[in-house]
């Protein structure tokens, strides 16, 4: 069952003891009153301080599985020729996450610009806890996608 | 090649430099801020050198191309010091909570640089910079700039530019040089022992003596610094409370490397903090409270060396100056921290947060930062207190990251109530 949104307030604020101790906590604290009005099945969520871009210039290519022939696919190359870059190249351990991502800190108040056909990780500005009895997921607003 | 030439091209080389670290990613304005300041001063020595006439006599050219020189080797550590103010490693969240607090203490005009480095494994400041007025500048250990648990030594530091901005070296020196005055009296037969020709009875170790005066210059000197490293203990104890006490013994305990004339032996640091919690106690109910095993954590760091008696001697002298001033300097820190109405550790809030951090989560207005960090080392020291969340695999890293966010709602709370 999908949460209406004024189902999701009360669930904030809930004094049941049971879901005192098992909370859904939304921080810093929506508006509830527009929470309740707005008649959605969401809450909407805020960019926070920290966004993450993948670096380019450190490895050849990203695997997530150990096919070489989906990774060179991926890639847009052959695997004799992902073979070869890898020679250059070595990727045979795993990068760790400082070798893949840069991060990137933007306070309160400043932009972050997001450029055509780049792609970037942003924290929330909410820090959410869910009880153990429902789940979320996180999507873009499709008034935006909309906009390009 | 002259003079003039080489220092203008070192100069456009500086500006060169200058001009690219303003392209970096500032977090805040304050650091570009003191960046273009120092653009202006060599700007400034550029265009002197540049407007001199060629028939400037050489002693004249001279004078200026050394006073360039001298700002190049005295700002350029600290324009990688602002560099690094705006690496990720920072954390940038407590920035604004810090600049709030150093600006209810010092003024509403004070900017805030914070950064890290490699070089120290201590957090440190910079001496006054004539450019940077308003200026209070603190800088991390780089390996733990993220970790906001040492925030309380940010305390310390900002006790740095208190002291200096407010003269208490001047308004203390006076003093300082009784108590060692009374010192040597006490001691008159060691003293005669390295200094015979001064005196030649107790009567005779007087200020007006001007072997006397020579004499205790430098542990006068010595001790003025050490008493500037206990104000600044009592104003970080006194703004962050046990929080100080556990984020020093964190990184200073339990010792390491040899003693440094300018600052009191550890335990006697850890000593006077014990003082300075007992008297700050007795205004705040609850508050204060010194872990029992707190000192056994410490170790003096090793004395001089053997060999050294007559500096040792002036040490001891240097030592007995700053303990006698350390009460007056916990009043100095109480009182002025008390009129700036600083916020200090409600132990309710403390504890309303602990209820939060039970869940992983931020408390919201949680008042001051005081309030969070002592809440956290609560936690950081109770092994249990996610033991029904098996799931928290790395407790410190969840730990500094719900700390962290708890920092940001706070400041995001205070920016809104500070809007109109």
């Amino acid at each position: 069952m999908i949460l209406k949104a004024n189902q999701i307030a009360n669930r904030m604020l809930s004094e049941d003891e049971e879901d005192k101790k098992d909370p859904l906590v939304i921080t810093p604290f929506p508006n509830i009153d527009e929470l309740k009005k707005s008649g959605a099945a969401s809450v909407d969520l805020r960019l926070g301080t920290w966004f993450s871009t993948l670096r380019q210039s450190r490895i050849p290519v990203l695997e997530v599985d150990d096919e070489l022939a989906n990774a060179a696919r991926r890639a847009g190359v052959t695997p004799e020729q992902l073979r070869i870059i890898e020679e250059f190249l070595p990727t045979s351990e795993a990068p760790s996450e400082a070798n893949l991502i840069k991060s990137h800190y933007v306070s309160f108040g400043s932009r972050f610009i997001l450029h055509p056909q780049n792609f970037v990780l942003g924290t929330t500005l909410e820090w959410i806890r869910l009880p153990s009895n429902l789940a979320g997921y996180v999507v873009g607003r499709s008034s935006w996608a909309a906009g390009g | 090649m002259s003079l003039r030439e080489y220092s203008v091209s070192r100069l456009n080389s500086v500006l060169e430099g200058i001009g690219r670290l303003k392209e970096s990613d500032f977090p805040y304005p304050h650091s570009r801020d003191a960046l273009i300041r120092l653009e202006q001063l060599f700007f400034s020595h550029k265009s002197r050198l540049e407007g001199l006439s060629p028939d400037k006599r050489p002693a004249i050219v001279q004078m200026f191309c050394s006073a360039a020189l001298t700002d190049l080797f005295k700002y350029l550590a600290f324009l990688g010091f602002i560099l690094r103010s705006t690496n990720v490693r920072n954390a940038f969240e407590v920035y604004g909570p810090l600049l709030r607090l150093s600006q209810q203490v010092l003024g509403k005009d004070t900017k805030l640089v914070l950064s890290s480095e490699w070089e120290g494994y201590s957090p440190f400041t910079y001496r006054p910079i004539a450019e940077l007025p308003n200026f209070v500048l603190i800088g991390f250990p780089a390996p733990e700039s993220s970790n906001p648990l040492l925030i309380p030594l940010a305390g310390h530091e900002l006790g740095h530019t208190i002291w200096n901005v407010k003269s208490f070296a001047t308004k203390y020196a006076e003093k300082v040089e009784e108590q060692i005055i009374a010192e040597i009296r006490s001691r008159f037969e060691e003293y005669m022992n390295f200094y015979s020709a001064h005196a030649s009875k107790k009567e005779d170790i007087v200020p007006e003596n001007l072997f006397v005066k020579r004499a205790i210059a430098l542990p006068a000197e010595w001790a003025i610094k050490q008493c500037e490293e206990f104000f600044c203990d009592f104003v970080g104890l006194y703004l962050f409370d046990v929080a100080y006490l556990h984020a020093f013994a964190y990184l200073f305990a339990p010792t390491a490397g040899q003693r440094s004339v300018l600052y009191p032996n550890t335990l006697t640091r850890v000593e006077k903090l014990k003082e300075a919690a007992a008297r700050y106690a007795q205004k705040v109910a609850g508050a204060y409270r010194v872990p029992e095993d707190y000192a056994a954590l410490f170790r003096n760091k090793s004395e001089l060396p053997p060999n050294e008696e007559q500096k040792k001697f002036l040490l001891s002298l240097a030592d007995a100056g700053s303990n006698g001033m350390t009460g007056d300097l916990m009043s100095e820190a109480q009182s002025l921290l008390s009129a700036a109405n600083v916020p200090l550790l409600s132990s309710d809030e403390k504890h309303r947060i602990l209820d939060r951090f039970k869940f992983v989560v931020p408390a919201v207005e949680v008042k001051s930062l005081s309030n969070i960090l002592n809440a956290a080392w609560d936690v950081y020291h109770d092994p249990k207190f996610w033991e029904h969340l098996p799931q928290i695999q790395n407790r410190q890293r969840a730990l500094k990251e719900v700390v962290l966010k708890n920092i940001e709602v706070l400041e995001i709370e205070q920016i809104l109530q500070d809007a109109p």
